[in-house]
């Protein structure tokens, strides 16, 4: 049985999609902004407008427990860059960690499933920090994804960093990513940072193949970020804009939601459509069938998606509707249910 | 002792623990008093610069305060500030 983890602006929701039974909100009243699995325990990165950020734990999904100690800077209020953990946007695992990555930007590791936290200074104190600054979803590391020795970590709007030592040291990695807003003819000289990226995957047979979700497109590199090409056709979206990208495991097919325009981010003509490509990004296209002809104007957030190694691959939008599909993409249905609006999504 | 009241919002790190009593001469004390009973708390109720969190209120003995160095009482209460602005 595959259970839907769905986070929401008022609590988290645990979704069976074979029968629409839905759990009572957990956390209610806490925004649910990421999921994670590490060990024997389920993780959910929880927020309060009231009581700021905090991990809990469940290894059963009945019992929740909060951890005492979630990644903090634990800066000297006085301090003139004085920063402080608002969120946790993403956890990742690999063999030997658990990493979260957070708003205000930073990247944090656990060696015990997430009880504690330490973080990487060759991040948090990267030299180019003083310049990062915010999208408009907050100046946060929203993706982490690892690969032995190689980290990469996706801030917006920053862009994508990249270690080979572990996560000792990031360089930035953007390389071919225009400047947000700006023609390619008209910039002068690149600037380090000032990349938003909305999302990032990686080819888990191989570091180096990236996919990228950013403000400016959709981009693919071969060399593990060092550069990108454009990997877009087929998408309806001005510039290809959106915040989705995910990747099936069993097929590498790859997906996305793509938006109007930055300044509509709406789905074209109220279509809302998750698109597929079946090439590694050389093309895209609707993927299958099941998809409303009523104008549904609403749109996936960058932590909102999941997919499996088995063929599932879940989305839910802003205005509280869950799709699935079990199939790598041939149909989907949307699973009954109206929720919160939606900024996580985990298939457990 | 003081008796401590805390917001039902905070019921998932609490374990719903609504009342209860810490030692503590100020509010920094109390606070620190309550992380020793509820670990974990203290980060919820205080931001990393050490100020009590924007959006709550402290009540030291039915008087509001957001000076953590204020001396208490009998009872200390920390409500949700009526915030609105978002649905």
């Amino acid at each position: 049985m595959t259970t839907i983890a769905i986070g929401t602006e008022k609590g988290g929701f645990l979704l069976d999609p074979d029968d629409g039974e839905v759990s009572e909100p957990l956390f209610p009243g806490w925004k649910v902004t990421a999921f994670g699995r590490s060990g024997e325990h389920y993780l959910a990165g929880v927020a309060s407008n009231w009581f700021g950020p905090g991990i809990q734990r469940s290894t059963d999904l009945q019992e929740w427990t909060a951890t005492d100690a979630p990644p903090s800077y634990g800066d000297d209020p006085e301090a003139e860059d004085a920063r402080e953990v608002k969120a946790v946007w993403t956890f990742h695992r690999d063999d030997e960690w658990l990493w979260a990555g957070v708003e205000e930007a930073g990247l944090f590791r656990s060696a015990d499933d997430g009880a504690t936290w330490e973080g990487l200074d060759g991040f948090n104190a990267h030299r180019t920090r003083a310049d990062w600054g915010p999208g408009l979803g907050g100046l946060c590391t929203h993706r982490v994804l690892t690969h032995g020795d190689r980290v990469y970590a996706a801030a917006s709007a920053v862009g994508v960093f990249r270690s080979d030592d572990g996560g000792a040291t990031f360089d930035l990695v953007n390389d071919g990513i225009p400047v947000a807003g700006m023609p390619a003819d008209e910039v002068d000289e690149r600037p380090e940072t000032g990349y938003c990226v909305h999302n990032l995957r990686m080819d888990p047979a191989d570091p180096d193949r990236l996919y990228r979700q950013d403000h400016m497109g959709v981009f693919r590199s071969d060399d593990g970020g060092h550069s990108w090409q454009r990997r877009q056709d087929g998408l309806p979206a001005e510039m290809g804009f959106g915040f989705v990208m995910a990747r099936e495991g069993s097929t590498g097919r790859l997906f996305t939601q793509p938006l109007h325009s930055d300044g509509q981010r709406l789905p074209v003509d109220g279509a809302f459509r998750v698109y597929r490509s079946d090439d590694q990004g050389a093309s895209w296209a609707v993927s299958g069938t099941g998809w409303s002809d009523a104008p549904t104007h609403t749109l996936v957030l960058r932590g909102a998606v999941d997919a499996d190694d088995d063929g599932r691959v879940a989305v839910g939008t802003t205005s509280g509707a869950v799709w699935l599909t079990e199939d790598a993409g041939d149909s989907w249905r949307q699973v009954p249910g109206t929720f919160p609006r939606i900024g996580a999504v985990a298939l457990w | 002792m003081v008796t401590v009241r805390l917001p039902a919002g905070l019921d998932p790190f609490t374990g719903a623990t609504r009342e209860l009593e810490v030692d503590g001469a100020d509010v920094a004390e109390v606070v620190a008093g309550l992380e020793r009973a509820l670990p974990g708390v203290a980060g919820h109720l205080v931001d990393g610069g050490g100020r009590l969190r924007a959006h709550l209120l402290c009540l030291v003995d039915g008087t509001a305060t957001r000076d953590l160095a204020t001396p208490v009482g009998d009872e200390v209460a920390f409500l949700t500030a009526v915030s609105g602005g978002a649905a």
